[in-house]
């Protein structure tokens, strides 16, 4: 019985399980043996994992099965986006730095200001997306910035820059970059033409660079010494799943993940986003199939107070009040477990709010219109409606069986506004109950076929509509 | 150096797609890297498109009679937001009722834009003038 360890060295607490891979080779799946949780240790990150390790290690068959990691910690993948429009170069870079299992610390547009440089000096990222212009189209843009952030010597030292904007210029800005001592990457331009965007090189470049250095800047090449193996970014290995079930079995449909933390709700989107239907005009770039948002301000705890502001139109003055004062406790204690029915509805509230409000950003809209040949709808984003599954993760949607997303989205695409969001409307919800979709995540590479197997059967489905 | 690019598309609430195929197709032809928006696109995505690729020309089309309120202030649009020199032509049926052509191309004139076109105009043409007023205003000039 062949065994494998896979732990997520995250923000708050290094978890980890045990598994053992069984059955016959075309139908093998993972059974969980056992499972261990350490808060991570942020000054030597290698001291939890090690001690998580052991654990499992102990509970098991014996022997020293290969150990697969992910890591959020020490602040993630710290990136910082830039590019021309807002909604072009600057929307690209945005998405690719996400769907590289990024955070994304600052985006900026255009010329970068005295203030824009100060905010990347404070913010230090990890890596720098630059991005601007199409291929063969503008050069003054990249080109100023360049300059100007070849001169931050606050980022010189830590910061990597990615060069993916104009192929016109990557010869330039290599050099600009280069002969001020910065590290410079170039990759592929994320929008070559305006009606393609090409993230998969400038993702590749930016794993690279994050095995390279900041694996070791954040204190985890102990660990890699250790196993022998690299880490992931933990949403680029949740990404690698929702992939990998995309591949492994399209009979499942089109589906999001949503990863709901104390600090963030992280939402994954695996659909086509149709076009060309009658009566609707596409305004903006071509949406990814699959697509990861992040909404900071959006959590059960470290985020409970703007998650609460979000929830308070939907609730009775009373209820309110009860949740502000559950909020303010929070505050006190972000660790705290609603233990009575009161904090658990409170729970539910919060949980509601986040859900609504991440999928409303994550999908598109459609803006009724009335021209001279009708009625006509502008579609701006991404359309979810085709989604007939909902996967909840992460500690909270993992353990409450209770929870409705269906309550939480009621009324949200059926009335007859301007606006219309384009949010699923008929699904089903399943439960990442054990919570261990980002452990299976670790394994796509080598075990694709059987992580998939066991994302799936380990989902426990409720069946609700918005 | 490659070809120019110019940015393609109906303003406004105007629906019309099929002359807007047609004008894709003959710019391309005639030679231009052809970005094109579509129908009912916004002032800004004219200028959005046209920043991104460095384009050369902007082409308003507008069919439904409705050009003047769409096609006003696109070009003070354009200088506040950094586009200082980009050509901007306007096509279409641009006014409502039986109006005196001159007037009409007077009245966009006046609002920035370089050429007017009425519906009737030859459009191989156009692409030949296009050409030559992009020379002039940006081949012309002595490299800096």
């Amino acid at each position: 019985m062949p065994c494998v360890l896979t732990v997520d060295v995250g923000s708050t607490f290094t978890k980890g399980a045990l598994l053992a891979l069984e059955g016959p080779e075309d139908e093998a799946v993972f059974r969980v043996l056992s499972r261990a949780s350490t808060p991570t240790t942020v000054d030597h990150l290698a001291r939890g994992f090690q001690d998580v390790c052991d654990r499992l290690k102990a509970a098991g068959p014996g022997g020293e099965p290969p150990v697969y990691f992910s890591s959020s910690a020490k602040g993630g993948l710290a990136i910082a986006a830039l590019g021309i429009v807002p909604e072009l170069t600057l929307k690209s870079a945005r998405l690719t730095a996400l769907s590289a299992g990024g955070r994304v610390t600052s985006v900026h547009a255009y010329k970068l200001s005295s203030r824009d440089v100060q905010e990347l000096e404070r913010q230090r990222p990890d890596i720098l997306l630059l991005a601007g212009g199409t291929d063969g189209g503008n050069e003054t843009y990249v080109r100023h910035n360049a300059r100007v952030l070849t001169g931050c010597e606050g980022l010189r030292e830590r910061t990597t820059v990615v060069y993916a904007g104009n192929q016109v210029l990557t010869d330039e800005v290599v050099d600009l970059f280069t002969q001020a001592g910065f590290d410079v990457r170039s990759a592929p331009n994320i929008l070559p033409e305006m009606d393609c965007v090409c993230p998969e090189g400038a993702r590749e470049r930016i794993r690279e660079v994050f095995l390279q250095r900041i694996v070791k800047g954040k204190g985890l090449d102990e660990i890699v010494a250790r196993t022998g193996r690299a880490p992931n970014p933990t949403p680029y290995a949740v990404l690698q799943l929702v992939e990998a079930i995309s591949r492994q079995a399209p009979e499942f449909g089109e589906f999001l993940l949503v990863d709901m933390g104390g600090a963030t709700t992280d939402v994954y989107s695996c659909c086509r986003d149709q076009r060309g239907a009658e009566r609707v005009v596409y305004r903006g770039l071509p949406e990814p199939r699959i697509k990861r948002t992040v909404e900071g301000d959006l959590g059960m705890r470290v985020s409970a107070a703007s998650a609460a502001r979000a929830a308070e139109p939907d609730l009775e003055p009373e209820e309110a009040d009860v949740l502000a004062e559950y909020v303010g406790q929070l505050t006190q204690n972000p660790g705290l477990l609603a233990s009575t029915p009161i904090q658990q509805e409170c729970d539910r509230w919060l949980a509601g709010a986040c859900l609504k409000q991440a999928l409303l950003r994550h999908a598109g809209t459609h803006r009724r219109v009335f021209t001279a040949a009708g009625e006509t709808f502008v579609q701006t984003g991404k359309d979810l409606r085709s989604v007939s599954r909902v996967i909840g993760s992460g500690g909270y949607l993992s353990q409450d069986a209770g929870f409705e997303p269906g309550r939480a989205l009621r009324g949200v695409a059926g009335d007859q506004a301007e606006t219309l969001p384009l949010v699923p409307q008929n699904f089903d919800y399943l439960r990442d109950e054990g919570y261990l979709l980002p452990l299976l995540g670790n394994l796509v590479c080598d075990y694709e076929e059987p992580a998939v197997r066991t994302a799936l059967s380990c989902l426990v489905a409720t069946s609700t509509t918005a | 150096m490659g070809p120019d690019t110019i940015v393609l598309g109906v303003v406004g609430a105007d629906c019309h797609a099929v002359g807007n195929k047609i004008l894709e197709r003959v710019f391309s032809d005639q030679g231009f890297r052809v970005v094109n928006l579509g129908v009912m696109v916004s002032q800004d995505e004219f200028i959005d498109a046209a920043i991104e690729t460095n384009a050369r020309a902007i082409l308003v089309s507008s069919l439904y009679g409705q050009g003047e309120l769409d096609c006003e202030g696109l070009r003070e649009r354009c200088l506040e937001r950094g586009l200082e020199d980009v050509i901007l032509y306007v096509g279409g049926n641009l006014v409502i009722g039986k109006n005196d052509p001159a007037l009409t191309e007077q009245k966009f004139r006046q609002m920035g834009y370089d050429r007017v076109f009425r519906p009737d105009s030859d459009l191989a043409e156009a692409a030949r003038t296009l050409h030559e007023d992009i020379r002039q205003r940006f081949h012309a000039l002595p490299v800096a």
